[in-house]
């Protein structure tokens, strides 16, 4: 978040914010009737989970408002109108020939109760900063998140995150066949080399848009503003790209100077490769690290750390995220997202 | 295991196998031969070539004789110990909760009751797992890995694992899950003592694991060569399936604290724990078997045990020599797991 809107926007959060919890505390939302609704960590990491500004107008769209306009994006020749992007039945893609294998039901048009996975993981599963790259994750991982999901092993450390409350309730509408097809179809996807981590003393202001970080457009006060010690700046290249789930578009993260080579030190300490690859590129069942968004890397290694996230895997990272400050975890993942991930990645084993 | 004996023992194993599994067994697997790459002989305790005489048991030949161990007011016939249509258990009270097919199986179908092999309380003997306080997560993985092919013996001529394929294929996704979640919840407990010598007992074969030759039958002490010796305590409690006896391993002098130093470049307790004894879904190595512990790193190497989550060991085992897994083997074998070890995660 930039600074000079920050001092701004502090008082409107803080008492937004207040009045929220007050609200959830006293009359809780339907679907958090069952669960005790858990107090946000006092140092949780912000720029990571981009918790909602409640009540703040939406900063306006690259797209138009009426759903009959056509738009087109800088490359592919089709276009598609501004309500078929709204994907209410179906996932627009760009570049249908960069998928492999037939795009499974389930995947592509969700079902009752279960969105499809690609409104928010984009047709490749690499997703965006504030959900989960599940391109090339080996089917085993994928089925245990769901089913952690379902157990409620797999929350977010910030009861605020939407998204991850959403994905339990898919989680729970889904079935094994249907995890399996969309654990298969994504398995098969490659992860795009999509990001780069710059090391830097500034990074752009930012606002909250559509659920992520973008950069805020010169035209309307943005610029660039001296970067926090312990944060990571993660911005789509371009907004409309973002706003329009451009597969091919890539992602900047900005980082404080020093940030790699403190994270690459925290990598050999805490023995990461052991399990995550010798260059981080996931190993068997176990999930890539390299070239993913340092911010989803961050708020898992955070939810473990918190006990949020706790499936039977988890334990083994238990230990390791016990271990690590909230500092290391941010150098960590911004050394991880700094690698390659494999050139042509193949397809995972299917068991 | 000195060549001689070996010769001699043969033909008993396959006669005393092949009897014991007549009665559950329909289709004996045909006669594997060796495999093509050199094998511990000492860890997968092969089948010795037929025709040799059966080693004399500890236990009588009559089925209605009365067999007592030391400790145990209860008494068992030798018929109930060859566990035909239940397992022998001499302390049922220890084994309550014990599912169906832990304690009775479905032999008309092709499921051996688990606790057979594994023993009541999942202790299981060296020539097959120590399923006591494995993760039920664990343990499913390993049923569907011996379903799909993934989980196999780098000896064709391991027969327990070849049944072990056959039972997981017939066994019915409730039955597993119920004899995980069993097995989960009994302690886990050392029973195992490694000693460091330069001489271990001469052994031989029998009822599937290597055990002392008895002094009056030509037994004593020999040098110990490359190899662990790891046998029963008591012949008559192993062949009567006693789930407290102890075994002792004998390992080369020095094997421990290569073991030791091993474990620490291969870094074992990243994903093991810091003292070997299991983590989240991933097994305890603590006090297990070492002839176990080698045999599933060199599968792993060979690429007989080949699963998903077999695959994060791939790169270390590629990268250790038998030796290695020997020393490593003996070393995690010689620690205690925690003493309150008892429940894992259930998931």
């Amino acid at each position: 978040m930039s600074r000079t809107p920050f001092a701004v926007v502090a008082v409107v959060l803080v008492a937004i914010g207040g009045s929220v919890v007050a609200q959830q505390q006293a009359a809780p939302a339907p679907a958090a009737a069952t669960a005790p609704v858990l107090p946000v960590p006092a140092d949780l990491p912000e720029w990571a989970y981009t918790p909602a500004v409640p009540g703040a107008p939406p900063p306006p769209s690259v797209l138009p408002a009426d759903d009959t306009v056509v738009i087109s994006i800088p490359g592919p020749t089709k276009t598609f109108t501004r309500g078929e992007l709204r994907a209410a039945k179906e996932t627009m893609d760009w570049y249908p020939e960069d998928r492999h294998g037939a795009v499974p039901d389930i995947v592509r048009f969700g079902k009752q109760g279960a969105r499809q996975c690609t409104l928010c993981h984009t047709p490749d599963g690499a997703g965006r900063p504030e959900n989960a790259p599940v391109s090339a994750y080996h089917p085993a991982y994928f089925m245990q998140q769901m089913q952690d999901y379902r157990n409620g092993l797999r929350k977010s450390a910030d009861p605020r995150k939407a998204n991850t409350n959403a994905m339990i309730a898919i989680a729970k509408a889904t079935n094994p066949e249907d995890d399996r097809a969309a654990a298969e179809y994504f398995a098969q996807q490659p992860y795009p080399r999509r990001m780069k981590v710059v090391e830097s003393k500034t990074a752009p202001k930012v606002r909250m848009q559509g659920g992520m970080y973008m950069a805020i457009p010169a035209a309307e006060g943005g610029g660039m503003v001296p970067i926090k010690a312990a944060e990571i700046v993660e911005v789509p290249d371009s907004n409309l790209g973002a706003e329009v789930r451009d597969t091919r578009m890539g992602y900047t993260a900005y980082v404080p100077p020093g940030t790699l080579n403190r994270g690459k030190q925290v990598a050999v300490r805490s023995q990461c490769a052991t399990c995550h690859g010798a260059n981080l590129e996931g190993l068997g069942p176990i999930p890539a690290l390299a070239g993913r968004s340092p911010s989803y890397t961050m708020r898992q290694l955070y939810d473990i750390k918190q006990g949020a996230r706790r499936g039977p895997w988890t334990e083994v990272m238990k230990p390791v995220a016990s271990g690590m400050s909230v500092q290391d975890m941010m150098n960590v993942s911004a050394y991880a997202a700094s690698l390659a991930p494999p050139a042509s990645a193949a397809p995972r084993g299917t068991r | 295991m000195s060549r001689m004996q070996g010769a001699l023992v043969a033909v008993v194993l396959v006669f005393l196998g092949a009897s014991v599994l007549a009665g559950q067994q329909p289709t004996p697997a045909p006669a594997a031969a060796p495999p093509a790459v050199h094998l511990p002989e000492w860890a997968y305790t092969p089948p010795n070539p037929p025709g040799a005489p059966p080693p004399p048991s500890s236990l009588p030949t009559d089925d209605n004789a009365v067999v007592r161990i030391p400790g145990v007011e209860r008494t068992l016939t030798r018929g109930q110990l060859r566990g035909v249509t239940e397992i022998p258990d001499w302390r049922p009270e220890e084994h309550t909760g014990a599912p169906a097919v832990v304690r009775v199986g479905r032999a008309a179908e092709g499921v051996r009751a688990c606790g057979f092999c594994h023993l009541a309380d999942g202790g299981g003997r060296p020539e097959n797992a120590s399923v006591n306080g494995l993760p039920v997560a664990y343990f499913l993985q390993q049923m569907e890995d011996f379903k799909s092919g993934a989980r196999d013996s780098a000896d064709p001529r391991k027969n327990n694992t070849n049944l072990m394929i056959t039972y997981a294929k017939n066994a019915t996704p409730a039955e597993i899950r119920a004899a995980a979640e069993y097995f989960a919840a009994k302690p886990y407990g050392k029973r195992i003592k490694v000693v460091e010598s330069r001489t271990a007992p001469k052994v031989r074969l029998q009822g599937g694991m290597h055990m002392p030759v008895p002094a009056a039958e030509g037994g004593g002490m020999e040098p110990i060569g490359e190899q662990i010796v790891e046998v029963p305590d008591d012949h008559l409690r192993a062949e009567a399936r006693d789930t407290r006896m102890g075994y002792t391993a004998y390992v080369p002098v020095g094997s421990l604290n290569r073991g030791k130093m091993l474990a620490a470049t291969y870094q074992c307790t990243t994903c093991h724990g810091a003292n070997l004894e299991g983590l989240g879904p991933v097994p305890a190595l603590a006090g297990r078997s070492p002839s176990y512990t080698t045999r599933q790193l060199y599968d792993m190497k060979l690429g007989a045990r080949k699963g998903p989550w077999a695959e994060l060991m791939t790169p270390i085992v590629q990268k250790m020599s038998l030796a290695d897994m020997m020393n490593v083997s003996a070393y995690a074998a010689s620690l205690s797991p925690p003493a309150a070890t008892t429940t894992r995660a259930a998931n």
